[in-house]
């Protein structure tokens, strides 16, 4: 797995430049990562990605991934730091 | 004649359509009902005849395949994987049977099967809540009602089983009754069916870390001698010890 963490206003802008460049949505895929409003959030705002290696390595994902992080939009992070910044799950579940 | 007769009887001889009113069936054994995308699973489908058929549409969210008793089950890992219908079923009585094994145990929830979303309630067999690390059976405003005895643990596959009606529910694990804690009866709701995850809002939430092999699940309280037949049809299937 890799684990990062993005701008809030970039993190749109990052899913659909992957999932134009994936062909997605197609007939079974709709998008490579979660979207905003149901993608987790850290406190400070910036949105938490995980993605598994297998999808983190895909052609569509590493050069956009490494774009965003180049202009300082996107940081990489551990899973520790990763599971740490995950907001607090609501109690009814 | 003695053949027939063994056939009749043997655990894998047993249809899980012939006791009760079956709501869904999702086998992992059953390769037609799997849709893979790269090696990841897009769709598994119901082979009860409601259609409810989970989907995941989302590459980064795809569970993999993997062997449990040497049969095929579904892997999820913890962090992104989950497969989801809804709606789902209406009516709030049911009794579930889930065949799962746990990678890990942790004081989070780690939820294999639900029904419904958290509010207004759901139906959910897991392993771990709050500080509890037991396989649970938790239920609707965030009330657990069945906590099994001992520590979830990570070395075995569980028969996990949840009755329920809106009077009385009960919680079972390996075949072994529990007695249930809190006063509300566990109880599902139409809102959806996740496997892999609990729904809050609709959005997954509590993701389960391990293998999901096979769920059976009914509508109403099955009696104790269907609970019994189905029991010991997945365990016979997928080397559970009851």
């Amino acid at each position: 797995m890799k684990f990062f963490i993005v701008n809030a206003a970039a993190y749109e802008p990052l899913r659909a430049a992957v999932d134009t460049a994936a062909g997605y949505p197609d007939g079974e895929t709709q998008t490579m990562w979660n979207p905003l409003q149901v993608a987790p959030i850290a406190a400070d705002g910036r949105v938490l990605l995980a993605l598994p290696d297998e999808i983190a390595t895909r052609p569509a994902v590493v050069p956009a991934v490494q774009a965003s992080i180049a202009v300082g939009d996107t940081h990489e992070i551990t899973e520790a730091a990763y599971r740490e910044l995950l907001p607090p799950e609501p109690e009814a579940t | 004649m003695i053949a027939g007769r063994v056939g009749f009887f043997s655990p894998q001889g047993f249809d899980p359509k012939s006791v009760g009113t079956l709501l869904g069936w999702w086998d992992a054994t059953d390769s037609a009902t799997i849709t893979t995308v790269s090696g990841a699973v897009s769709q598994w489908n119901d082979k009860s005849s409601s259609g409810y058929n989970l989907t995941q549409g989302t590459a980064a969210n795809r569970p993999g395949t993997g062997t449990l008793n040497g049969k095929t089950c579904l892997t999820f890992n913890g962090t992104t994987q989950s497969m989801t219908r809804t709606p789902g079923a209406s009516g709030l009585s049911a009794t579930f049977f889930v065949v799962c094994k746990a990678n890990s145990v942790t004081s989070r929830n780690n939820v294999a099967f639900a029904t419904g979303i958290a509010s207004p309630g759901q139906a959910q067999f897991a392993a771990g809540y709050n500080s509890a690390a037991s396989f649970v059976g938790s239920s609707r405003a965030g009330s657990i009602v069945g906590i099994a005895g001992g520590a979830a643990n990570t070395s075995t596959a569980i028969l996990g089983a949840v009755v329920s009606s809106t009077v009385i529910s009960s919680f079972r694990r390996n075949g072994v009754s529990y007695t249930t804690t809190g006063a509300n009866a566990i109880q599902g709701n139409s809102s959806g069916i996740s496997v892999g995850c609990a729904l809050t809002n609709s959005s997954p939430a509590s993701l389960w870390d391990g293998s999901i092999c096979e769920i059976l699940w009914y509508s109403g309280s099955l009696s104790a001698g269907s609970i019994s037949s189905v029991e010991t049809y997945l365990a016979a299937k997928w080397g559970v010890t009851l």
